[in-house]
């Protein structure tokens, strides 16, 4: 039945190193907060688990584990937006910081943001004030929002709500 | 927004309650009135007064729920009008949650580091909130047999950002593992009598056959889950339903099966199970002591849905 790609595997510890090194290198994010955390594969996703690793091969077939932690693409490795809302507060380096409640909802609504800012090309962590919205693309037109459609706003739920 | 202050519902069918049912013609008057929204604080993410402050500045009036730090009424929704349009709702800072529904998890206690099941978990209001009073570690494993409700706990899972839930798809009579959980929480399929406060549109003519289909339903749910809890672990078994059929009869099944029923209390009023009753063809059922264990929870007594919760250990 099942095919390889079709089902989760457990990450190589070189694998997991090198996806460690890598949230590192490009945004701080201290490796050590990963201790007890499970890595697994699934086609070309990466996904994380906090749970207990045993339980997985002694329960039947697994729709899906944890959360969905990194995409590999052909350029790059890809953090998720998931992933990016519970350890993006953790990172130092490569953040683009919002400044207005307008560009905050046009990021969240999936759009660009034609602007320059201060960080390397590639895969960048959102905030907006104290909250990390997600994962966002640099490049020289701007920054794209990577933000899931199911996870975005809708504009007219910010009228007249600030005083 | 203009509120309604009650739904036009057809009642006949709760009216098979009236022996049953303290102050009756009250529960009428109460349930067709529509429930306030309420939320939980996902604490993983942020602290209650900060997540209040920002809602209560997009409009929202909100009074906290005195038997629980996390627990939030919504008593004025402001201009928004729903309660899941906000971007603190979009980064997972909380979960729009009926408050009889946060009971069974707090009865059931999970511990960070146990292993949990919640047998039948979509769309993942109770096992969300497990996972919280865990702190995201030990496993819940999170079944449900409905591909799409599924799709809606995977959503609020990863909305929340909880990363200790494994989700498997199977019938839950079927479901296997190799070892034995600590904890199970049954929030079984059943009747949703309770819910009408919430969805006005949930079926109020609940034929007596669905009744007894879920019924058996609910019985084949708990014998597996008699399989799959460890020696002296807890299940707790709720419904948001009052048919003694989906109620007290599951347990007086589940007791017959080797459970052993426990007291406990909820901090909510209750009525404890029924011993015995009588059903519209004049037939008296009666019910192993055990099951007056078991609590009722009613909408006119708390002003919330309605619930039945029993607490079972494996002996």
């Amino acid at each position: 039945m099942s095919r390889k790609g079709d089902r989760y595997e457990f990450c190589s510890n070189g694998e997991v190193r090198e996806y460690l090194r890598y949230l590192e290198d490009r945004f701080g994010i201290p490796a050590k907060l990963f201790k007890g955390y499970t890595f697994l594969k699934k086609g070309k996703n990466i996904w994380i688990f906090s749970g207990d690793p045993s339980t997985i091969r002694d329960i039947g077939r697994i729709e899906t584990i944890g959360v969905k932690f990194l995409t590999i693409t052909k350029k790059a490795l890809k953090p998720t937006t998931t992933f990016l809302q519970i350890f993006g507060k953790y990172a130092t380096k490569n953040i683009v910081n919002l400044e207005s409640e307008e560009e905050m909802i046009q990021f969240m609504m999936g759009g660009l943001i034609k602007k320059k800012f201060n960080v390397e090309k590639g895969y960048v962590i959102v905030k907006y004030k104290d909250d990390v919205l997600g994962c966002g693309l640099y490049s020289d037109i701007g920054l794209v929002s990577q933000i899931p459609k199911a996870r975005r706003v809708d504009e007219r739920w910010f009228e007249r709500t600030e005083e | 927004m203009s509120k309604v202050e009650r739904w036009e519902i057809d009642l006949t069918h709760y009216k098979r309650y009236r022996e049953i049912i303290p102050n009756f013609d009250k529960f009428l008057e109460c349930i067709i009135r529509p429930l306030p929204y309420s939320i939980r604080v996902n604490t993983l993410k942020i602290a209650p007064e900060m997540l209040i402050k920002r809602l209560e500045n997009r409009g929202f009036r909100l009074e906290p729920v005195k038997w629980h730090p996390w627990f939030y009424v919504i008593r004025d929704l402001g201009p928004l009008g729903q309660p899941g349009k906000t971007l603190e709702h979009t980064l997972g800072y909380y979960y729009v949650q009926e408050l009889v529904s946060a009971i069974p998890p707090l009865v059931l206690e999970p511990e960070p580091g146990e292993l949990v099941l919640d047998l039948a978990a979509a769309p993942g209001s109770k096992t969300t909130q497990m996972a919280q009073m865990m702190l995201n570690r030990g496993t819940i494993i999170a079944n449900d047999v409905d591909i799409e409700r599924i799709k809606a706990l995977k959503s609020n899972i990863d909305r929340l950002g909880i990363t200790n839930v494994i989700i498997t798809r199977v019938d839950g009579r079927k479901l296997i593992a190799k070892r034995h959980f600590d904890k199970i929480l049954l929030d079984a399929p059943c009747s949703s009598e309770g819910i009408v406060r919430k969805d006005p549109t949930a079926p109020t003519k609940i034929s007596l056959n669905e009744i007894k289909h879920l019924s058996r339903l609910q019985k084949g749910l708990i014998k597996n889950a008699y399989t799959l809890l460890k020696k002296g672990g807890i299940l707790v078994y709720s419904v948001c339903t009052f048919s003694p059929e989906e109620c007290e009869e599951v347990v007086d099944f589940a007791i017959k099966i080797g459970f052993e029923p426990e007291s406990f209390s909820i901090p909510l009023k209750t009525v404890k199970g029924l011993r015995k009753w009588i059903d519209e063809k004049g037939r008296e059922h009666e019910y192993d002591p055990g099951v007056t264990k078991s609590v009722r929870i009613y909408p006119h007594m708390n002003d919330t849905g309605g619930m039945f919760i029993a607490k079972l250990r494996k002996i």
